[in-house]
């Protein structure tokens, strides 16, 4: 092999690993002691070496899970706990909270409790890289008897486009997991948009909150990955799917 | 004043001579001498513009994954972080 050959397949290795690490995400699912069944999702930009330290813990007790991080020396330097309450009477609604997990490290404040409904997503923004602004998430989904689904991973930490971001959708195939409903459907390009597939009906994505819609799509490159029901579904295109590099939150309806 | 110690004879004659050409052997026999002089010194030791150079560019890969920061030095908690409901089309 000549030292050229070698050094393209040094570099095609290299990255190679530098993708799969930006890919970083961990799952948990959570049964509670009120029914609620939690997706749990950590996202991690940071180097191979600390995604363990960047993941943490996450483990559930009763109707609490309880999050901390550790840093080179197994110490805890950030912990706190969420409580997830079942409120009473339906529809199934739930409470969330958040409180300190032991004497570690905490919040300048925790976050305002919430009140979400059954099945919702919930982001929590945790940390924050003092140079950059970007923030590192957590997301969980909360439900009882309703379709839930892991978010899909991105090889970046999605962000929010601006509202009314055009949208483009150059020959769509419509993919839910590796099978295939639909190949070079029509194309189209808005802040709006919409894509109806014979036998699985009209999807829609928009760059802003619209009625009806969940802010459970991501646009990266030419791939538009989204979760609908207890299904995860892409959207492969000839071309990118937004304007700007990166990876990008949309809203999806599916109708 | 003559230089007493120059015959010009001999001169001429030392002008014209020729070393004789080395043995055939000769090649083999600096190498295998080489070899046992030196035949035993690790590469490194031999090489030692190449050995220094590797060596300081572990010395420099080493520094920079020490003095490089962790995921805990990094990254800081929000000051208050928020739960938001995407699902209801709320955003950070």
């Amino acid at each position: 092999m000549s030292f050229v050959k070698a050094t393209r397949w040094i570099m095609m290795i290299l990255c190679a690993a530098r993708i799969l690490h930006a890919q970083a995400m961990r799952n948990d699912t959570f049964h509670l002691d009120n029914g609620a069944v939690v997706f749990y999702q950590t996202y991690s930009q940071a180097d191979l070496t600390d995604r363990a330290r960047m993941f943490g813990t996450t483990t559930a007790s009763g109707n609490t899970i309880q999050r901390n991080m550790t840093d080179g020396t197994n110490r805890t330097w950030l912990g706190f706990r969420l409580q997830i309450t079942r409120l009473p009477g339906d529809p199934i609604r739930f409470r969330i909270s958040m409180s300190p997990l032991g004497n570690w490290g905490f919040f300048g404040q925790g976050a305002p409790p919430r009140e979400i409904q059954n099945g919702d997503r919930v982001l929590l923004d945790v940390l924050q890289e003092p140079g950059t602004g970007r923030k590192i998430y957590d997301t969980f989904q909360v439900g009882i008897g309703v379709d839930m689904q892991m978010m899909p991973m991105a090889k970046t930490i999605p962000q929010m486009p601006m509202a009314g971001a055009a949208i483009h959708l150059q020959n769509p195939s419509l993919l839910r997991g590796t099978e295939s409903l639909g190949k070079n459907l029509p194309s189209s390009d808005g802040a709006s948009i919409s894509v109806q597939v014979p036998g699985q009906g009209r999807f829609s994505f928009s760059s802003r909150p619209e009625p009806g819609f969940r802010m459970e799509a991501i646009a990266e490159g030419n791939r538009l990955m989204f979760v609908a029901g207890n299904a995860q579904y892409s959207v492969e295109c000839s071309s990118p799917i937004l304007d700007t590099p990166g990876a990008w939150y949309l809203w999806v309806r599916r109708e | 004043m003559t230089d007493e110690y120059r015959d010009p004879d001999l001169e001429s004659i030392r002008a014209e001579w020729q070393p004789p050409p080395p043995s055939a052997e000769f090649q083999a026999r600096m190498l295998s001498a080489y070899e046992r002089e030196f035949g035993r010194v690790p590469w490194w030791r031999r090489r030692w513009p190449v050995t220094a150079a590797v060596a300081a560019a572990a010395v420099v890969l080493i520094a920079m994954l020490i003095s490089r920061p962790s995921g805990a030095a990094r990254y800081q908690p929000v000051s208050q972080p928020h739960f938001v409901i995407l699902s209801a089309g709320e955003h950070p």
